[in-house]
């Protein structure tokens, strides 16, 4: 499966180099004709920027519309934002726009929303929580979960919460980045201007509701209201100022919660006439107003309640702040999506979690530990050893094998930045063999005329190449420092050391190949024709019918690449694989590396079909491993392939689009652990927009994009010579 | 002007180095050395090994008896060190030849601590000379003269290196690594860093804590090896420039992030952070 067209952002690395990004995107380059932002241009640079000052990784999708109030929630791991945004005339400040909205995420984590405990004391406010020990706990439930689980009206109470603690973290990430503080200004003056008609007309829980909201971004005037409302519109802006406070933390903006919470849902939920709207009159600077002897409810978790007329029917409606973000699932200890959990699974059988930290480290956090772990090791990709002692380190989804020939990989989660364990099965097996080596004769006859000249290119590598070698007993000329050591020596009365020549010496190969050749099904594809004549006509009766498919040139261009490999007599190893999935990669030995080109191999040429996806980077784990069974001085590991790297459940819990940029990365680090590992990879593709992640896959690494795939047969003994050189 | 040529064996570390232990280096340390237990310093660059090996040449010779200096013989390890270059060699003289004693040999004759910086960087073969050294034998053989050197009973062999992502392919033999006791070195919590900074660069604290927040913030871009540090030394080097009266953005950006990388990308995201911190 391959050929897609790149998704908005499906494709676009995080962190790829991208032409499109200067790296100072505030400096406002091109102002004057593009004052909007698109995210796509912000997100690389951005994206390192959320990573530093969060401490943790995560995706960052394109939102259809800031207003669509059914957009997705951000989650431990994706964040999703406008895909453009034009709000000032200034370029850079809508650069800023997207630079406040990430710090504002990241300061969730870093201020400690999801740290919240519901036993530890507020820091400002006085206690109205009960001790968690006085609640019934069913079930396990993050300590946020348990919070709200206090409420009749448990939807406005996460609202409320998620306005407070809001305003807190902003005033936490405004003193920690000062650098930042005009910037939050400008945004949070942009989105009060939006928002000056919100309050008029609207019932009083909205109104005090909105009037949170707008309090939250730092306003302290407000248009005309109804004497109703004059006082708790006081409490409101004193609670605010109380949590903009440096030592307010996350357990200050729960007490907020309540209080809030009592203030708002005490009022009618219907728009109606409440009397003449008057001015509230400043100064709102009375700060016992905060936390005053004033009657708060002491009774909680709130008894039920008697609805007041219009509780049921009417959701009470907090618009949102477009820079800022909402909690969503976060606050509960489900992981959005993916395998089944460990937890999720003590949950269902209620059964106690093993070991208390293991279950603070969800309830933190919900996905992993917050602090950044470095990722681990590559594994030894060793066998898997199932009587590993280490169960307890296990996750859910972890993969064993039992059988021959199968073997275990990690993979590469670029979003959550480490290696899953145990994550895909290879399964290798030999392509079968057939009666007779038909294919692999006649298309050498087809080539005929060509294969001895490519031969020769290949046969003039093996002897090039001279390298001079030092401190020989007899060579062309004298190695200047071992001659002077000699002869310090023999002064010395030690016994000097004959070896004092230089020569040049042919240079002996010893090069190993693994060729990984991709045979997905959209290999079926059909190919251009070769030009008409008797070498088309010759393979025509080699591929026994009149086109040919891409996997036929692929298969055109191994017999080559063979028969000229033969001749030089390097190692080399060819390998076919496609997947269905992380558990079923398959792995098809058409010639092993120790393996003589026997009229067996060539036999099973006949034997090679298009199937299933193109899961790379286990065929690429796999091929290392052997490639580092043989000590060799040049390991070369090539991958032929017609089209990016895709399977079906790659990455899949973190959205739709997503597994394309996670099959990237994926490939990209097994391509790197090859590196690690002293085998030069390097990629060949026949898909003409190959150019379009390449470039990010292969950063750093050797890749070629064919754009007529009838290329690829000669070009390829080319690439092998350059490569070996 | 006085002479400021030293012999190499006879480098002293005269004023209290500035140190501030983070774990319980100093303690391992000192019962290595009275266990002559060579030691191994393994950290990323520029967070203190060279500096705690200076603080513990001057802690031990601040204990050994007055009149026994206590010297620090550092070597610096590359890829064309010989075991000739660290031993000795003889010289052509006029008068025929004269033995050369290589800093290897000077320290293990005179005691005190012996130093190998970044010791991967020098081929294992060249390595392979400190092996006798390093067990319960404390020998050097001078295999040219024929001699085999018993070490100074307080000589000390520390070596240090960066198990980087560069040097994955560069690592100590097992039969060398396995002499050693290690200690993990990193970058000093935040607060630890701060003051460090405080005191190497002379800046206000509010600042300082300032610089050791974009310390530990860029850090995190430091897995999965898009970048190295920034380094506490790169850190004290902006500090130092700001105490110069150079404005923080800029200082940032010429002591941390043109330092960090040349990749413009990754530079971005540093500055980004910057202009956060910095107004």
């Amino acid at each position: 499966m391959n050929r897609y067209t790149p998704s908005q952002f499906g494709s676009r690395a995080l962190f790829a180099k991208s032409p499109l990004v200067t790296g100072d995107g505030d400096r406002g380059d091109s102002d004057h004709r593009h004052p909007g932002r698109t995210l796509e241009s912000v997100a690389p640079v951005l994206g390192l920027y959320y990573r530093a000052v969060a401490g943790r990784n995560a995706a960052i999708l394109a939102d259809g519309s800031e207003r669509d109030p059914e957009r997705y929630p951000d989650t431990h791991t994706t964040i999703r934002l406008p895909a453009r945004v034009v709000r000032f005339a200034l370029g850079s400040a809508n650069f800023d726009w997207y630079k406040v909205a990430l710090t504002h995420r990241a300061a969730h984590y870093t201020a400690g929303t999801f740290a919240f405990a519901f036993d530890r004391e507020a820091a400002l406010f006085r206690r109205l929580r009960p001790a968690s020990s006085a609640l019934a706990r069913s079930e396990p439930a993050s300590e946020l979960e348990l919070f709200f689980s206090l409420f009749a009206l448990r939807s406005l109470a996460v609202d409320v919460f998620c306005v407070v603690e809001a305003l807190r973290i902003d005033e936490w990430a405004r003193r920690r980045y000062p650098g930042l503080a005009g910037k939050y200004e400008a945004v949070q003056r942009n989105a009060l201007n939006e928002r000056a008609e919100y309050i008029a007309k609207r019932s009083p829980r909205d109104a005090l509701a909105e009037v949170l909201t707008q309090a939250s971004l730092g306003a302290r005037s407000f248009p005309p209201l109804p004497a109703l409302l004059h006082e708790s519109v006081h409490r409101v802006v004193a609670i605010c100022d109380a949590l903009a406070r440096e030592p307010a933390r996350v357990e200050d903006s729960a007490e907020a919660t309540l209080r809030l919470y009592t203030l708002i849902a005490r009022l009618p939920n219907l728009a109606a006439d409440y009397g003449p709207p008057r001015i509230v009159a400043p100064p709102f600077r009375d700060s016992t107003m905060a936390d005053a002897e004033y009657p708060w409810p002491r009774a909680w978790p709130e008894p039920e309640r008697n609805r007041l007329e219009g509780d049921e029917v009417m959701h009470t409606l907090f618009e949102p702040v477009a820079y800022r973000d909402q909690l969503g699932s976060r606050i509960t200890q489900y992981r959005p999506a993916g395998p089944v959990d460990q937890q999720s699974i003590y949950r269902l059988t209620d059964a106690p979690a093993r070991g208390g930290e293991t279950q603070r480290a969800v309830q933190s956090d919900g996905a992993t530990d917050t602090s950044p772990q470095p990722p681990p090791e590559p594994m030894e990709h060793d066998h898997h050893d199932h009587f590993a002692g280490d169960d307890a380190a296990h996750e859910a989804g972890e993969l064993h094998s039992h059988e021959r020939m199968s073997y275990i990989y990690p993979e590469w989660d670029h979003v959550a930045q480490r290696y899953r364990r145990s994550w895909c099965r290879v399964r290798e097996t030999r392509l079968d063999t057939a009666p007779s080596a038909r294919f692999f004769d006649e298309t050498l006859r087809a080539y005929g005329s060509l294969v001895p000249g490519v031969r020769r290119q290949l046969e003039r590598l093996a002897y090039e190449g001279l390298r001079r070698v030092h401190r020989l007993p007899h060579g062309e000329e004298i190695d200047l420092d071992a001659a002077i050591e000699s002869r310090v020596n023999a002064r010395a009365g030690l016994a000097p050391d004959g070896n004092v020549y230089v020569a040049r010496q042919p240079l002996a190969r010893d090069v190993t190949l693994a060729l990984l050749v991709d045979v997905s099904s959209s290999t079926a594809e059909h190919a251009k024709d070769a030009p008409p004549g008797p070498m088309a006509e010759a393979l025509a009766k080699a591929h026994g019918r009149a086109y040919r498919t891409i996997l036929d040139v692929e298969k055109e261009a191994l017999v080559l690449l063979m028969a000229a490999l033969e001749r030089i007599g390097d190692t080399y190893g060819i390998y076919c694989f496609s997947g269905t999935g992380r558990d079923d990669v398959k792995f098809q030995v058409l010639k092993d590396l120790d393996e003589r080109l026997s009229d067996t191999v060539a036999t099973r040429f006949d034997k090679i079909r298009s199937v299933h996806t193109t899961r790379m980077a286990p065929a690429i784990r796999h091929a290392i491993r052997k490639l580092r069974a043989h000590e060799s001085r040049t390991r070369v590991l090539v991958l032929l392939s017609d089209g990016r790297p895709f399977d079906l459940d790659y990455g899949q819990e973190y959205g739709e689009g997503a597994e394309l940029s996670y099959a990237q990365h994926d490939t990209r680090q097994a391509l790197l652990e090859a590196v690690q590992h002293g085998v030069k990879p390097f990629v060949v593709t026949v898909d003409p927009h190959g150019n379009d992640y390449l470039r990010e896959m292969c950063d750093g690494i050797g890749y070629e994009v064919l754009g007529d795939v009838s290329e690829l047969p000669l070009r390829l003994v080319n690439l092998y010579r350059s490569l070996t050189e | 002007m006085p002479d400021v040529r030293i012999a190499s064996e006879e480098y002293l570390v005269e004023q209290e180095p500035f140190y501030l232990p983070v774990g319980d280096e100093v303690a391992l340390f000192e019962a290595a050395f009275a266990q002559r237990i060579p030691v191994l310093l393994k950290g990323p660059t520029g967070c203190g090994k060279t500096r705690f090996v200076e603080y513990m040449s001057w802690t031990l010779g601040r204990g050994a008896a007055p009149a026994r200096a206590f010297p620090l013989v550092t070597i610096s390890c590359h890829e064309d060190l010989t075991a000739t270059d660290l031993v000795g060699r003889y010289l052509l003289s006029a008068q025929g030849t004269e033995w050369l004693d290589g800093p290897l040999t000077r320290a293990v004759r005179v005691g005190g601590i012996c130093y190998l910086d970044e010791v991967v960087e020098a081929r294992k073969d060249t390595i392979v000379v400190i092996h006798s050294l390093t067990d319960h034998r404390r020998l050097l053989p001078l295999e040219k003269r024929g001699e085999v050197l018993r070490a100074h009973p307080d000589f000390f062999l520390v070596v240090s290196y960066n198990p980087g992502y560069q040097s994955t392919l560069k690592d100590l033999k097992h039969s060398t690594r396995q002499r050693f006791m290690s200690i993990d070195f990193d970058y000093p919590p935040q607060i630890l860093e701060q003051k460090i900074i405080e005191r190497e660069s002379r800046v206000e604290a509010p600042l300082a804590a300032s610089l050791a927040q974009l310390g530990s913030e860029v850090r995190h871009l430091d897995q999965q090896n898009l970048l190295e540090g920034p380094s506490t030394r790169l850190l004290v080097h902006a500090g130092r420039l700001i105490a110069q009266g150079i404005v923080p953005r800029r200082a940032c950006e010429v002591a941390v992030v043109q330092s960090m990388t040349d990749d413009a990308l990754l530079a971005g995201g540093v500055r980004q952070v910057v202009d956060a911190i910095f107004k």
